[in-house]
């Protein structure tokens, strides 16, 4: 069979795929919202569980089953699963190690490492196909009281109708009024689905987000005491305008404002770098959540226009940016963690 | 902190997820990063130790290859010396040996010699004593039996004749 006719075949099958899919598998876009749901009957003192704390419990039932299935009996010369995990450590340590040097990377690669290993597994995991539609059925109303809508449910309602237009009359039963019908649910039901990546909740961000901050401030005090606070209010240039200068002289008038203009320029960058601080909180969190969230709405999006064989290739590229988030994410902990650690005047001096 | 709520930020549930994470990071710690990074350095030592190993052996090696050498080399020379005073020793037999011969076969000739010398004389004594009493059968026959001397004094006389003949023979 030559190369052509493979080729020809190929996309003839997947033409067909495509055409079945259409005709039978079609289904309306749920809807999508940037919270994370909580699950019915399931709650832990005053807190609603939510799908993507489950799903963050998973991966960690994931990742520690590995990691015990890969060490439980540790051969000195490693096959299989102990191979590659020793495989993945090594590399992430080797890493860390080009970047933060001897003295750090004790202390900074279980942290490192292991937002790297959870972001990856949570972004990965979202991408598993089906997993939107396993879940409860709820009506609308009974989760619409959970909360008091505000504008971000009035814009993902919005967005939700817009992209899920009507199916062109199939069995005529389709009415405008905007409630659908979800496959096994009643009309007005809509599908929470059980699982949820812990990467397109923001509270699951927030939280790593604020564990990269937090011990930031740690290591930076640790490597260099309470001078590492005068990063952040840098008082010294302005005082320095009244000392004498470097010959021992006192300064003139004019000498005297412009050392304390170039302190106050100072004073501002280190405020500057405060509010960065309270920055990367957003950032760190925003990022993961927008580009994976984005992802799986993309994916969703595309399956319900067609259900087969489109979004494969999105999927693969959804693997590439889960990969590329996990080590973003791991990369710029790591790089803040190392900058912390360097004392502020010494960098200057030496730029 | 109810403004981001609509996004999914709950301090309740951050905190379970700060707890999830401190708790997923020990667990990690305990069951990969510790035993990972332990056995990739008993690994290393392990590698480590193991080529110094080799390279003490391979030294060892080279050192015993050269005791061998030397030691075949000593064999040689001592085979080659055994082989020479072998052969020395049988040049000096092969010798003693030819020289016995030859001297036997000299004294076997001497005593042929000797043996000849005396059957010679023998012969001469008996020829001497025949030719006297032929000599002194002659002369009786020639004188009939009127020789008076006695036969004692004839067989001297002849006897000198004889000797006196024999110096010019």
């Amino acid at each position: 069979m030559s190369r052509k006719l493979k080729f020809l075949l190929a996309a003839i099958g997947a033409l067909a795929l495509m055409m079945l899919g259409n005709m039978f598998l079609r289904f309306h876009l749920p809807p999508v919202t940037v919270r994370a749901e909580p699950l019915p009957g399931l709650t832990i003192g005053n807190v609603r569980v939510t799908n993507s704390l489950v799903t963050a419990l998973l991966v960690d039932v994931i990742l520690v089953v590995l990691a015990i299935a890969a060490t439980r009996r540790m051969q000195l010369v490693p096959s299989g699963l102990q191979n590659f995990m020793e495989f993945l450590v090594e590399t992430l340590y080797n890493l860390t190690h080009s970047i933060a040097g001897s003295r750090w990377t004790p202390r900074f690669f279980a942290i490192v490492a292991t937002i790297f290993f959870y972001v990856l597994v949570s972004n990965w995991f979202g991408l598993l196909p089906g997993l939107a539609a396993v879940g409860f059925c709820e009506s609308h109303a009974e989760l619409a009281t959970l909360h008091q809508p505000t504008i971000w449910d009035r814009i993902s309602e919005h967005a939700t109708a817009r992209l899920a237009a009507p199916l062109p009359a199939k069995g005529g039963k389709e009415s405008t009024s905007g409630t659908h019908t979800y496959w096994g649910c009643q009309p007005g039901e809509i599908i929470v689905p059980l699982f949820r990546s812990p990467s397109t909740d923001l509270s699951s961000n927030l939280a790593l987000a604020l564990v990269s901050v937090g011990m930031t401030q740690v290591f930076g005090v640790t490597a260099l005491g309470a001078r590492y606070f005068t990063k952040f209010f840098n008082i010294a240039g302005m005082l320095r305008a009244f000392r004498p200068d470097e010959g021992g002289q006192r300064r003139g008038c004019a000498g005297m404002l412009g050392t304390f203009m170039f302190g106050g320029i100072e004073f501002f960058v280190s405020i500057l770098e405060a509010v960065t601080e309270v920055a990367k909180l957003l950032s760190f969190s925003f990022r993961l959540f927008g580009n994976i969230f984005a992802g799986e709405v993309m994916l969703l999006v595309l399956a319900s226009l067609m259900p087969l064989v489109l979004t494969l290739p999105f999927i693969g590229l959804e693997l590439f940016v889960g990969l590329i988030q996990a080590f973003i994410f791991y990369v710029l902990t790591l790089a803040f963690f190392t900058i912390a650690t360097v004392s502020h005047e010494n960098q200057s001096s030496h730029s | 902190m109810d403004a981001l709520r609509p996004l999914g930020i709950d301090p309740a549930l951050l905190a379970a997820y700060l707890i999830n994470f401190i708790l997923l990071l020990f667990l990690l710690r305990l069951f990969l990063y510790k035993p990972v990074l332990t056995m990739l350095e008993e690994r290393r030592r392990k590698i480590q130790e193991s080529l110094a190993q080799a390279d003490k052996v391979r030294q060892e090696a080279e050192i015993q290859r050269a005791e061998f050498q030397r030691e075949l080399e000593e064999a040689r020379r001592s085979s080659q010396e055994v082989a020479n005073r072998i052969a020395q020793e049988t040049e000096k037999m092969r010798a003693s040996i030819i020289e016995a011969a030859q001297r036997e076969a000299e004294m076997i000739k001497a005593q042929a010699r000797q043996q000849i010398e005396l059957e010679r004389q023998q012969a001469a004594s008996e020829l001497q004593r025949q030719v006297a009493e032929l000599a002194i059968e002659v002369a009786r026959k020639v004188i009939g039996q009127t020789v008076t001397l006695d036969e004692q004094a004839q067989r001297q006389l002849i006897r000198q004749f004889l000797q006196e003949a024999g110096k010019f023979s």
